[in-house]
């Protein structure tokens, strides 16, 4: 038997404790019945969770997230699904050149890249606004997109796209019936994943953003004004939507992987 | 059995009006490297062909052309009489079994196997009774609910051969489909796929690397190399009367002794081994050619044809020969042998055998020794 320090069990849960305890404490904070943030916590009410559900503010800027995500995710998708199909088939030197130029933007700082996008997309006349910080996101997000299907795609095996066209099947019916099927997973972990860099992302949509802000830079205007509990109860509330979803996908993924 | 006959320069197993695969010329190049080379070929309805050869001699790439995954720079491959060099693959009555069965994940066996016949249009009532039908030739009439998954190597390899029969093709090529199998499951497999030819009656192409699958199932052996087919034939004569040296030696193992033409006429041939002279039935000889005197030949010689004491019936050759080394197997022992300046292999059943470094009488029939010409 083999005794592990007990040092580093208590430096993990040190650890565990500094990811977490803020997180918690700004739960907690949404439901202290007083303008202010402090403790302790003397009087509690869910006044705060339920003022912010009905904050016009509030639910304008969501509303343009939403808008934000799903236009940027359906677009690094349209760009970036197809280019993984003629990646996966390169090999070598060419393949990993290929590569290296897709994930650049991922690695590029975004303070530049959205400084560049601003002046890019304003000499295209497209204005700052909802249009302007998808096509931000969708830059952002098209390399995850790629490396993701390349992922997949390098798991299944050549013969499976030869084996149904040798039964028969055209180019159509074996992308809809063996190529997309087999992909799904990697589509839908993609899809969530792309909903979730956007919908979190703060620096694209302040450089790209117009007059109505997405739901971090509303956070973030807010925040100048000083912290009040209806803040905290918001970013929770939202918190738990993004665990729920980021779960979700991460389930999901895992069960169609193992499938296979 | 059909015999190979020569037409016109080619290499042709079948005798029937309309081969069921019949391959013409066929050339592919990959830049410098030549991986088919002018290759002809026909196959009788029926017939279960095997082509035989190491990795990279072209039995893939000749496969994969007669399924249209293959390009041929020239030549022309026809099925059932139809040409079909320039048909897309999805056209073609021919039916693949891959090595990694390339199963469908996503679908279940049920799915996978009347996938083929889905496609020809067939109704959905057709499609199940012949997926139904299909699985019981397999002797797995219960699993059509289950995922490629949740089976097992032997069970995927059924599955897959019953996908690529559903579909009623004209011929089944087969890619070395034992491949990923252990040996007991491997041996067992070749059964029941030897075993489906025959009930089902398809002509199968059969590609493998294994010397003792091609043996053990085949009518026909097509040996390759660099491209070119060496050698087809009954699988019988591939190992006695190999054409090439190559042959000899890529089947079984073999003693392969240089020899001189001394004299050939049409009911025997006289050649000579480090100064003796031996007499041989004029069939040793297995190229068409006549041989001249004074041709340099390998006379091969199994090591099973190696006796080892006993009296040579007349016309046997004799040797003495030193026991250098013996390998047990229970049921034969190996011997190197030296006789003289040569080293042999023989192989003898243990009661039979010599201890080692004992010098010993051994001999061998000149029925047993294929005479091989080479330029």
């Amino acid at each position: 038997m083999t005794r592990r320090p007990p040092f580093l069990a208590l430096w993990f849960w040190l650890f565990v404790a500094y990811l977490f305890a803020p997180l918690v404490v700004m739960a907690a904070m949404g439901f202290r019945d007083s303008n202010f943030v402090a403790f302790p916590i003397e009087k509690w009410t869910t006044r705060w969770y339920a003022d912010v559900l009905t904050d016009r503010e509030y639910r304008g800027s969501l509303w343009i997230s939403v808008q934000v995500a799903v236009y940027s995710t359906l677009l690094a998708m349209a760009v970036g699904v197809p280019m993984a199909f003629p990646v996966a088939r390169l090999r070598g030197t060419l393949r990993a050149v290929a590569v290296a130029v897709i994930v650049l933007p991922a690695f590029l700082p975004v303070v530049v890249s959205s400084i560049a996008l601003r002046m890019f997309l304003g000499r295209i006349g497209l204005e700052p606004g909802v249009a302007a910080i998808a096509f931000g996101h969708a830059v952002g997000s098209v390399p995850f997109v790629v490396v993701m299907m390349l992922t997949r795609l390098n798991a299944m095996s050549p013969s499976l796209t030869e084996a149904a066209r040798n039964l028969g099947a055209d180019d159509l019916v074996v992308l809809a019936r063996v190529v997309l099927p087999f992909m799904a997973p990697a589509l839908f972990g993609a899809f969530l994943f792309c909903i979730l860099l956007s919908f979190e992302d703060f620096m694209r949509s302040f450089f790209l953003g117009g007059f109505d802000p997405t739901f971090p830079v509303l956070l973030f205007a807010k925040l100048r004004f000083g912290f009040n509990p209806g803040l905290a109860a918001i970013s929770s509330l939202v918190l738990v939507a993004t665990l729920f979803v980021a779960f979700y996908a991460e389930r999901f993924m895992r069960r169609r992987g193992v499938e296979r | 059995m059909n015999r190979p006959y020569a037409l016109g320069g080619l290499q042709m197993s079948a005798t029937g009006p309309t081969p069921a695969i019949e391959i013409r010329g066929l050339t592919k190049r990959y830049g410098g490297h030549v991986a088919l080379d002018d290759v002809s070929l026909a196959v009788d309805t029926g017939l279960f062909v095997t082509l035989l050869g190491p990795s990279g001699c072209g039995k893939s790439t000749l496969l994969r052309a007669i399924a249209g995954f293959v390009t041929p720079d020239r030549g022309s491959v026809r099925v059932a009489g139809r040409d079909i060099t320039a048909e897309v693959p999805h056209r073609r009555p021919v039916s693949m079994v891959f090595q990694d069965y390339a199963l469908f994940p996503h679908m279940t066996v049920m799915g996978n196997v009347g996938f083929g016949c889905e496609m020809q249009g067939m109704s959905r009532a057709a499609v199940e009774r012949r997926s139904a039908e299909m699985l019981s030739l397999i002797r797995l009439p219960d699993i059509g609910d289950r995922r490629p998954d949740q089976l097992s190597g032997g069970q995927r390899q059924r599955v897959a051969l019953a996908r690529a029969l559903a579909p009623d093709p004209v011929s089944l090529l087969l890619d070395e489909p034992l491949g990923a199998l252990d040996l007991k499951l491997r041996l067992e497999m070749q059964r029941e796929l030897k075993s489906i030819q025959r009930r089902t009656g398809k002509t199968f192409i059969f590609v493998t690397h294994d010397q003792d699958e091609a043996l053990s199932m085949s009518d026909m052996v097509a040996v390759m190399r660099a491209g070119r087919i060496e050698q087809l034939d009954t699988p019988d004569r591939v190992y006695a009367r190999p054409a090439t040296t190559f042959v000899a030696g890529f089947v079984g193992a073999a003693n392969m002794l240089p020899a001189t033409v001394v004299n050939s006429d049409g009911r025997q041939i006289v050649i000579e081994i480090a100064g003796d002279s031996w007499t041989l039935p004029a069939a040793a000889a297995t190229s068409a050619g006549r041989l001249r005197p004074g041709q340099a030949v390998t006379a091969v010689v199994r090591p099973e044809a190696i006796r080892i004491g006993g009296t040579p019936p007349p016309g046997a050759f004799s040797w003495r020969a030193s026991v250098i080394e013996r390998t047990f197997f229970g049921g034969r022992v190996h011997l190197r042998l030296q006789a003289g300046e040569t080293v042999l292999v023989a192989e003898a059943r243990p009661r039979e055998c010599a201890e080692i470094s004992e010098t010993v009488a051994i001999h061998c029939e000149g029925e047993d020794v294929a005479v091989i010409a080479e330029e």
